[in-house]
């Protein structure tokens, strides 16, 4: 009896303790993660005293203040000094997310999340992210000067981790049960692979190949010109390019695609991560001072993807958004200059058919020869599962990403060729740029940058205002690349690139601004080979006509071209879709009257409290739901028209057959669709009402910044406040949008405005986590406290810590 | 009584002293020790320990979160569905380090009874 107890109390108290230190299903490990000693109650700190600090390796002393937003000063003797100590602070205030972003890059997610992650591991793989990520190293490594660089923020990372015990771990380890791994170069290189990809990671080859199979190639230049009428290019219809010397562009050969049907592809980035950025010259400042802008749109999450710093040394002193991970500013200014990025997309990704020469698909035809294949043999590691095994082949091209393996049908294999395998040290351009005083150096910085390719926005206190489209970029036969390729035909490689001083550029134009909003980047006229499936077509025809309107511009006008919402979009579409339901006879009943009344009456303004645009977005969105309906019922994946196009369509082309809905046994045109667009929108907006929300553009919208796991609702911020849409200056969307807004006038001194929705701190426990959103929700920004020296004494001071050389003390 | 008070003093040092390892279970192993060598009666063996350990777990976490206005446990009381009250999770930890206390109690009870 008494061991029988023994057994029972032994048996009681051990499935408790699996409980508490393992966990159970999707619990966390209870005990290790609620005990109040070393679980997260620890992390129930805000960051509010500054440290001394001895760390090793440091040469000298360095200085940190921080300001009120968390934001700190860094001050250093030597630049080696410099990010040894942004990558301490980086991961005492992001740990976790800069980990995880190059966990997610590499392909290692399932390690933390478990065998959910596996699907999206073996694509993260298979589209070579590590194979990217080291040939960026093996080049950045190449350069001495970089690599030390690199390796002191990398020691840096690592002289944090290891002074932390599990207590001091961030949430995120403790609710998923695991430890932080030592930092290494490679995950600098996987981190800006990360962008990259995010970046410069589409493309529409699989999908346009899929679409001439189905519809024919007359169908989809109907659908998918390559210049979209009255756009205003990002370099000014008014720069001929007769001063470039000797384009030389390739000659198409006789044949041009492969024919090809793609099942199924690899999910793509987000088509809007995109940006706004502007400069305004001297003459054109109310201030006579050069202004820059910049709002890069990417997706909303909290940790937030840009942690803001002032990185000083004797040398050079520079302030802006860093990317957790990355070394530098990305977008800033200093003493001299600003700069800020859009990005500037281009098909830099193409696809081509391999064709093994026999059933051991060890090797592929290539003109008259066979060549090898590599393999390399990817090990995922599973959280609570045994490893899984993936064999990915990798031909001159790139890896093999589609095969029997892999989202295939066994019959057809495609390699991918991306810019993103290019050895590169992108990393050392913004180094270059932290450092800039004039054009000069921001060009010759950026003149060995590959990708993701972006319009580099320039001003300088010379009074020079600029603005480069940099990325190397294929020199491509017309349409080359647009559909996928055939990997046997020698003519099809991509034959070189276009000569760096040929990427489209413009200095100091006449009318006195620069501008980008990832809208195509020249006119026809550029001798070049261009295209992209995805330029946006309204956000830089309202920022040019805003800079045409009127003589001078002041930092105000620069903030309220940021949160203009101005819907060109639906000046565009909007009166033709009520003219055509007019057209029909259809008249409304109940509320159906109302919203259209509402929506007759809209001014096209995003505002968050405007109804008409919920009504508007509403029809909208069922208007090009039901004029593609097909793209939705295809089986294989395609490239859905644009907003732009489908406009065009209801313009001039009413009767085309796309608009005949299939769910209906009617024959519908583009009226029909509108009424039946209509009707689906009463209903759900009468729904969005029947839940007890207000028809507000900002409650419709119900924008959020989710946490960086699947929008973990205790870590988010839901039903922001926030007007805007995609498409619109303001591109606040429902989880996308402005991820830093920042202003920069180059006075004497330079002053500089910003504000991103999160908070500098990564610990959802902070103050800091959320603290700058509302002021960002608001269109508001912080003055950036751009400070001159360590020894200044500013009341806008929180505390400061200092880091010591270990030897010294 | 007395033994109960002792029981319980002894738990708490020994769960304080252990904790400095900062190891969660040690108030498991804590409790398990006292119960080996004091005895108690009937629903107090696991009561005794539950209590001191939830209280002592209740006091701190109440400590810790009061200092930062709850920030976090707001957020975690929402994460474990508790509703967001911080007020909850501190019930929930103070219940979890007592169960876990007055299992290892109840371990350290029928130890001793072999002993016998």
């Amino acid at each position: 009896m008494k061991f029988f107890k023994l057994l029972l109390s032994l048996a009681f108290c051990g499935g408790l303790f699996y409980v508490g230190h393992f966990g159970f299903g999707s619990l966390p490990p209870l005990g290790k993660f609620i005990n109040p000693y070393s679980g997260i109650w620890q992390n129930e700190t805000t960051e509010s005293e500054g440290e001394q600090l001895s760390l090793d390796g440091l040469s000298a002393e360095v200085t940190i203040h921080y300001d009120a937003q968390l934001i700190p000063h860094v001050f250093a003797e030597n630049d080696l000094d410099l990010y040894r100590a942004q990558g301490y602070l980086t991961a005492k205030h992001r740990l976790w997310q800069m980990e995880f972003q190059t966990y997610a890059a590499a392909g290692r997610l399932s390690e933390i999340v478990g065998a959910a992650a596996i699907d999206y591991d073996r694509g993260q793989r298979r589209k070579g992210m590590v194979f990217g990520a080291e040939n960026a190293l093996d080049e950045m490594l190449k350069d001495p000067v970089l690599a030390t660089r690199i390796e002191a923020y990398s020691a840096g990372v690592n002289a944090y981790i290891s002074q932390l015990e599990p207590k001091d771990y961030p949430v995120e380890y403790k609710l998923l049960n695991y430890a932080p791994e030592p930092w290494q170069p490679l995950k600098s290189a996987l981190l800006l692979m990360y962008m990259t990809d995010m970046l410069a990671g589409g493309d529409a080859d699989l999908e346009n190949s899929n679409f001439i199979s189905l519809f024919g190639k007359e169908t989809f230049e109907l659908l998918f010109p390559e210049f979209l009428a009255d756009q205003d290019p990002v370099i000014p219809r008014e720069r001929d390019w007769s001063d470039f010397e000797a384009v030389e562009v390739p000659e198409v050969p006789a044949k041009t695609s492969a024919i090809a049907t793609v099942n199924q592809a690899l999910e793509q980035p987000d088509p809007d991560n995109g940006s706004n950025n502007w400069a305004v010259s001297a003459e054109k400042s109310v201030s006579g001072n050069p202004l820059l802008a910049n709002d890069p749109h990417l997706g909303l999450n909290l940790p937030s993807i840009w942690y803001v710093m002032q990185l000083a040394t004797p040398e050079h002193n520079v302030m802006g958004a860093t990317l957790p991970g990355a070394l530098g500013v990305i977008i800033g200014f200093n003493d001299h200059i600003a700069w800020g990025v859009t990005n500037a997309t281009r098909d830099v990704k193409d696809w081509y058919k391999i064709t093994f020469s026999d059933d051991t698909k060890s090797a592929y035809l290539y003109g008259e020869e066979t060549r090898p294949v590599s393999q390399v043999i990817e090990a995922i590691k599973v959280k609570n599962a045994p490893t899984v095994y993936d064999t990915v082949r990798y031909t001159h091209y790139g890896p093999i990403t589609y095969d029997e393996r892999f989202k295939g049908d066994g019959k057809e294999h495609f390699a991918m060729k991306w810019i993103g395998h290019e050895p590169n040290s992108n990393q050392n351009t913004f180094l270059k740029l932290n450092r800039a005083q004039h054009y000069e150096d921001y060009r010759e910085a950026i003149s060995t940058y590959t990708a993701p390719a972006q319009n580099f926005v320039f001003a300088s206190k010379d009074n020079d205002i600029a603005l480069w489209i940099q990325g190397k970029i294929a020199n491509k036969w017309e349409q080359q690349g647009k559909f996928v390729l055939d990997g046997s035909d020698p003519a099809h490689e991509w034959q070189g690139f276009i000569p760096q001083p040929h990427n489209p550029h413009v200095k100091n134009p006449e009318r006195g601004f620069v501008s980008s909003a990832n809208q195509h980047p020249t006119d026809e006229a550029y001798p070049y080979y261009v295209y992209d499936a995805n330029y946006e077509p309204y956000r830089n025809r309202v920022i040019n006509d805003y800079f045409r309107s009127k003589d001078q511009f002041s930092v105000d006008d620069l903030k309220a071209l940021q949160s203009n919402n101005y819907n060109l979009k639906a000046a565009e579409a909007l009166p033709q879709m009520i003219a055509l339901l007019e057209d029909t006879g259809y008249t409304p009943q109940g509320s159906a009257e109302s919203y259209l009344n509402t929506v007759k009456d809209w001014n096209y303004l995003n505002d968050e409290q405007s109804i008409g645009a919920s009504v508007w977005e509403a029809w909208w969105t069922s208007f090009y739901a039901l004029s593609w309906d097909e793209f939705e019922a295809s089986e294989v994946p395609l490239h859905w028209p644009d907003s732009y196009q489908t406009v065009q369509m209801l313009t001039d082309h009413a009767d085309h057959a796309f608009f005949d809905v299939l769910d209906t046994a009617a024959k519908e045109d583009a009226a029909g669709v509108v009424q039946l667009a209509f009707e689906q929108a009463v209903k759900n907006l009468d729904a969005h009402l029947a839940t007890g929300k207000s028809l507000d553009w900002a409650s419709y919208k119900a924008t959020y910044v989710g946490h960086l796991l699947q929008a973990l609702p205790a870590f988010s911020r839901f039903d922001l406040p926030v007007g805007g849409n995609g498409n619109v200056v303001n591109a606040m969307k429902k989880n996308h949008g402005p991820s830093w807004r920042m202003i920069v006038e180059l006075s004497d001194e330079t002053k500089a405005l910003g504000a991103y929705p999160g908070g500098q701190s990564g610990n959802p426990g902070s103050k800091h986590y959320d603290d700058l959103l509302d002021t960002w929700a608001a269109g508001k920004y912080y003055e950036l406290l751009y400070m001159k020296s360590a020894s200044e004494e500013l009341s806008e001071i929180q505390f400061s810590s200092t880091l010591t050389p270990k030897n010294s003390l | 009584m007395k033994r109960l008070f002792i029981h319980s003093v002894l738990t708490l040092m020994l769960a304080l002293i252990l904790g400095l390892w900062n190891q969660w279970y040690t108030v498991i192993i804590a409790a398990a020790f006292s119960s080996y060598i004091v005895r108690l009666k009937g629903g107090w063996v696991f009561f005794a320990p539950f209590l001191v350990i939830g209280i002592d777990w209740a006091i701190e976490a109440y400590l810790i979160g009061a200092a930062n206005d709850f920030t976090l446990a707001t957020k975690i009381a929402t994460l474990l569905l508790l509703g967001g009250s911080s007020t909850a999770l501190i019930l929930f930890t103070a219940a979890l380090g007592g169960l876990f206390a007055g299992a290892g109690s109840l371990v350290g009870r029928s130890l001793r009874a072999l002993r016998r």
